[in-house]
């Protein structure tokens, strides 16, 4: 993950905060309705 | 004529790079799971058999899996990559739990939170300084336990190593002693908690400001209730959000003693050492606020949150060492563990007559 990280020049912070706004975008278009527990 | 084998630097494709954290994330997701399995299993034994067993959180199952697997078999090669994304689950974990903050709710409780925070780093710099110069550590050993059992464990640690330049030495004492005490808040503070009665929201924000490394302080909430987490989460990532200060303080210090100039740029320092994915959390807040995201929306987002939480707690299972934290020597561990007792009770003061003022 390093390694991509400085490929890509991202910080670990913008990959997780990018990673979970994918994650609510998908969520909100109800690509998935439900996330079990 | 011979010639001598000159190491080549293995040659790595990119999308080898890209399968090469997945049996390692693999190995969270089984041991997070076997957690999970393991606190039903007990649950369901004590309904069908009418015993009051104590609710012992997946969380806990998880650190003690990973602990044991990490110290006893070992972690093989293959799992490494993929393990050390454990930190990455945590500021995914906290970004999306952001939904289940409204941003009322987060000024307020905020408020709160930062009102004892800057109580906290103020008795705990200043507490660890003194202790260190005590037990005769060296100056920049003690900055660097100040740091670490002040603001947000392990990264403060290393942002503070840089900007005081401090040997790797000193560093790697610093974060086995606040990894080791962090190991032990897990197991201590949940019994407090219960013990004092506290209440999951006072829980909460002392875990968050008293538990040092962000994973265990979220681990700590966890394994007491989903509620306390939650504080647990606001209180460490207001704790978090003050690193910025805290390391460029210690910069300005070490400078003017070593007569030498701070050179960068002060407003570019902070953002540079400000820990982004805040931001994210607040959006996301923000987000849910404004109801973008429907009730069965924000429920999805809390437990993508907890799937990510869970890969986060096999992960600190995973990579306490419990030898290498043996070999970095009694004294900085001593300084370590007297200051976060002291720490620990005061900050546990703060929050119970914060607590009696507030009301929660």
């Amino acid at each position: 993950m390093t390694q991509l990280r400085k490929r890509f020049h991202l910080s670990l912070d913008s990959i997780a905060v990018w990673t979970a706004l994918a994650l609510a975008v998908i969520v909100r278009l109800g690509v998935i309705k439900k996330v079990p527990w | 004529m011979a010639t001598a084998a000159i190491p080549q630097p293995r040659v790595v494709s990119f999308p080898q790079r890209l399968f090469e954290p997945l049996p390692g994330i693999a190995l969270l997701a089984a041991i997070g799971l076997l957690g999970k399995f393991i606190e039903q299993k007990i649950a369901l034994y004590g309904k069908t058999h009418h015993l009051h067993l104590p609710n012992i959180e997946y969380v806990l199952w998880a650190i003690l899996i990973g602990v044991v697997v990490a110290n006893t078999v070992g972690v093989p090669k293959i799992f490494r990559a993929g393990i050390a994304t454990y930190d990455f689950w945590l500021k995914t974990g906290i970004v999306l739990l952001g939904a289940r903050f409204l941003v009322g709710d987060l000024a307020l409780m905020g408020s709160v939170s930062l009102v004892l925070v800057v109580i906290e780093l103020a008795l705990a710099i200043s507490f660890m300084t003194w202790l260190g110069r005590r037990f005769g550590l060296n100056r920049d050993l003690s900055a660097l336990l100040a740091v670490g059992s002040s603001v947000c464990g392990v990264s403060a640690i290393i942002a503070t190593q840089g900007a005081i330049e401090a040997d790797d030495e000193d560093a790697s004492f610093a974060i086995a002693a606040i990894l080791a005490l962090g190991a032990i808040a897990l197991f201590t503070f949940p019994l407090i908690g219960h013990a004092l009665g506290m209440s999951d929201h006072a829980f909460g924000l002392w875990s968050g400001l008293a538990v040092d490394n962000t994973a265990e302080a979220v681990a700590t909430g966890a394994i007491y209730s989903d509620t306390a987490q939650k504080f647990a989460v606001l209180a460490k990532t207001t704790r978090n959000a003050m690193i910025g200060f805290v390391v460029l303080g210690f910069a300005l210090r070490w400078a003017a003693s070593k007569a030498t100039e701070f050179k960068q740029n002060k407003a570019q320092f902070l953002w540079s050492k400000f820990p982004k994915f805040v931001l994210g959390f607040l959006l996301i807040s923000a987000l849910a606020s404004f109801h973008v995201f429907d009730k069965s929306q924000t429920a999805a987002l809390g437990n993508l949150s907890r799937w990510a939480f869970l890969l986060t707690f096999a992960g600190v299972g995973l990579r306490t060492d419990i030898r290498a934290m043996a070999k970095q020597g009694l004294r900085p561990f001593v300084v370590g563990a007297l200051g976060e007792v002291v720490i620990a009770t005061l900050t546990l003061g703060l929050v119970l007559g914060a607590s009696r003022v507030a009301h929660f």
